[in-house]
């Protein structure tokens, strides 16, 4: 049985749909994992195991019945703590949400639930999605930060407690974690997966992510999740593209953009030397690599970033924090404040800046098919009060591109390295094929030492 | 407030958290209010075009 929970999605959903396995037999094994790591990983926020095992059975009849209900059919999945989910609390990982059960689930939650995935619950994330952690601990050495704010979903896909997640990314809060858990974060542009029913953090920053084992996941994952939705005036309206299947279809070697003026100045000797390794893994697989100059002063970019996140947080927490400042954790208080003083020029030169930095990485990504970098500059911090450093991933998430972590190797210590690539915008089918080409090039695949149970 | 000087930037920011949240508080935010205007100083440097308009990041 434990071989089940190693399986892909991909690979998944294919047994499921040719009879070869039970939906129910697979959440059953997934609960019994939660059930066993949990305690010490605290990843979940909530576990629907009665519903999950009800919709594992259902689907199971209705695969019989009737085929199955989409490319995710029996997939377990879960769902980060800022999502709705009808009947199901949603409480950000804060005491002011302690008691929300919403009445609706969100557009993005809807759409797995169409293509077949069994919603197992809801995973932890730090409080509001910004920087009070979460309680839950790195897979790979429990003392260690697994990142945030959605810390529960890397490290439950890490503990392959579940196969995807759907997640949320405002600065580096898919890929961060990603990189720490050593799993494939994939933040898409903004606008491409739906944010109606989602607990903000920064409306014109946030971003809908997936986590999963492979890129090969997280494309059929996007697959499902990307589209036009009425009720998010952020969401686009441009075309899905068949992700899978251009992953599938490309075997030539990409042309990748090696940005090293900024990240090798702020990460650490190891992750310098492991981005050297990598790179040159690549080249000699046949990628062309070019040495390419940030498009714009990074450090600028992060101060920029930081006007905007504050301003907007501050506002959409503007009256409850007036009435509860008491429930707030220090650092969201903090945050908020500062917010609150952020001059609303500061806040509108920002979002010019934004429009130039945007303009300016599309020439350059014009040049390539991806630019590499390393995710994070350490691997996972030791420590569980502070949740790393998001620089190396927050530029992107402001030029609103697509970025994606692939897990590249394992440190001295035992914890994994993530690369980034980051790509066009709205071209993730681009992006993923070249994250898969390099992932098949480095042929890692990482799994935490837990102690394995048998199952 | 914009346009000066990091100190007089520093000035503005804790005079503001002074009259929201009080003396005490805006002691304790003291290091972080610095930090910020640090980076507010920054984008006040940044040579932005005449014609850029902000960023639009709402899609049709």
């Amino acid at each position: 049985m434990k071989e089940l929970s190693y399986l892909g999605a991909a690979e998944t959903a294919t047994r499921i749909r040719s009879g070869r396995l039970s939906p129910v037999d697979l959440v059953e094994v997934c609960l019994q994992r939660i059930e066993t790591l949990d305690d010490k990983l605290r990843a979940w926020a909530t576990v629907s195991k009665r519903a999950a095992l009800d919709t594992a059975r259902a689907l199971e009849r209705e695969l019989e019945e009737r085929g199955p209900r989409g490319p995710l059919h029996g997939i377990p999945v879960g769902v980060k703590d800022v999502y709705y989910t009808a009947g199901v609390k949603t409480s950000a990982g804060s005491k002011l949400c302690e008691d929300f059960v919403p009445e609706y689930s969100a557009t993005a939650v809807r759409h797995l639930e169409e293509a077949g995935a069994i919603v197992l619950g809801k995973t932890a994330c730090t409080e509001f999605a910004a920087n009070d952690p979460a309680p839950t601990r790195n897979p790979w050495n429990l003392d260690h930060t697994p990142g945030g704010s959605s810390s529960g979903s890397a490290a439950a896909v890490a503990a392959r407690t579940c196969f995807v997640t759907l997640d949320t990314q405002t600065a580096g809060d898919v890929l961060r974690p990603a990189a720490y858990n050593g799993v494939v974060g994939l933040k898409p542009s903004y606008g491409r997966i739906s944010r109606h029913g989602t607990i903000p953090v920064s409306w014109s920053l946030d971003t809908g992510g997936i986590m999963a084992r492979s890129v090969e996941d997280a494309a059929l994952a996007l697959e499902v999740l990307a589209g036009h939705d009425p009720e998010d005036q952020s969401s686009s309206s441009r075309p899905v593209p068949d992700y899978v299947g251009t992953l599938r279809g490309r075997s030539d070697p990409p042309t990748l953009g090696l940005i090293r003026r900024y990240y090798y100045d702020r990460a650490d000797e190891k992750v310098r030397e492991h981005t050297d390794r990598v790179v040159e893994l690549l080249r000699s697989a046949g990628a062309r690599i070019e040495e390419m100059e940030p498009p714009e002063d990074l450090g600028l970019v992060y101060a920029a970033h930081r006007a905007v996140v504050f301003s907007e947080c501050a506002a959409y927490h503007q009256e409850t924090f007036r009435q509860r400042p008491e429930d707030y954790g220090p650092k969201l208080r903090q945050l908020i404040e500062l917010g609150q003083v952020t001059p609303a020029v500061s806040y509108i030169q920002a979002q010019r800046l934004r429009r130039r930095f945007g303009r300016k990485l599309r020439e350059n990504l014009s040049r390539v098919d991806a630019l590499i970098t390393p995710t994070t500059p350490t691997t996972a911090p030791s420590g569980l009060s502070e949740t790393g450093d998001r620089r190396f991933q927050l530029p992107w998430t402001f030029a609103g591109v697509p970025a994606i972590n692939v897990p590249s190797g394992l440190d001295r210590s035992g914890l994994p390295y993530g690369t980034q690539l980051i790509g066009a915008l709205f071209a993730e089918d681009r992006l993923l094929a070249t994250a898969y080409w390099c992932e098949k090039a480095l042929s890692v695949d990482l799994s935490p030492p837990l102690g394995e149970p048998s199952w | 407030m914009a346009g000066g000087t990091k100190e007089e930037l520093t000035n503005a920011l804790v005079r503001q958290a002074v009259e929201l949240f009080g003396q005490e508080r805006a002691n304790e935010l003291r290091p972080s209010l610095e930090k910020r205007a640090e980076q507010l100083w920054l984008l006040d440097q940044a040579l932005l075009d005449r014609d850029e308009e902000p960023a639009v990041m709402f899609f049709p």
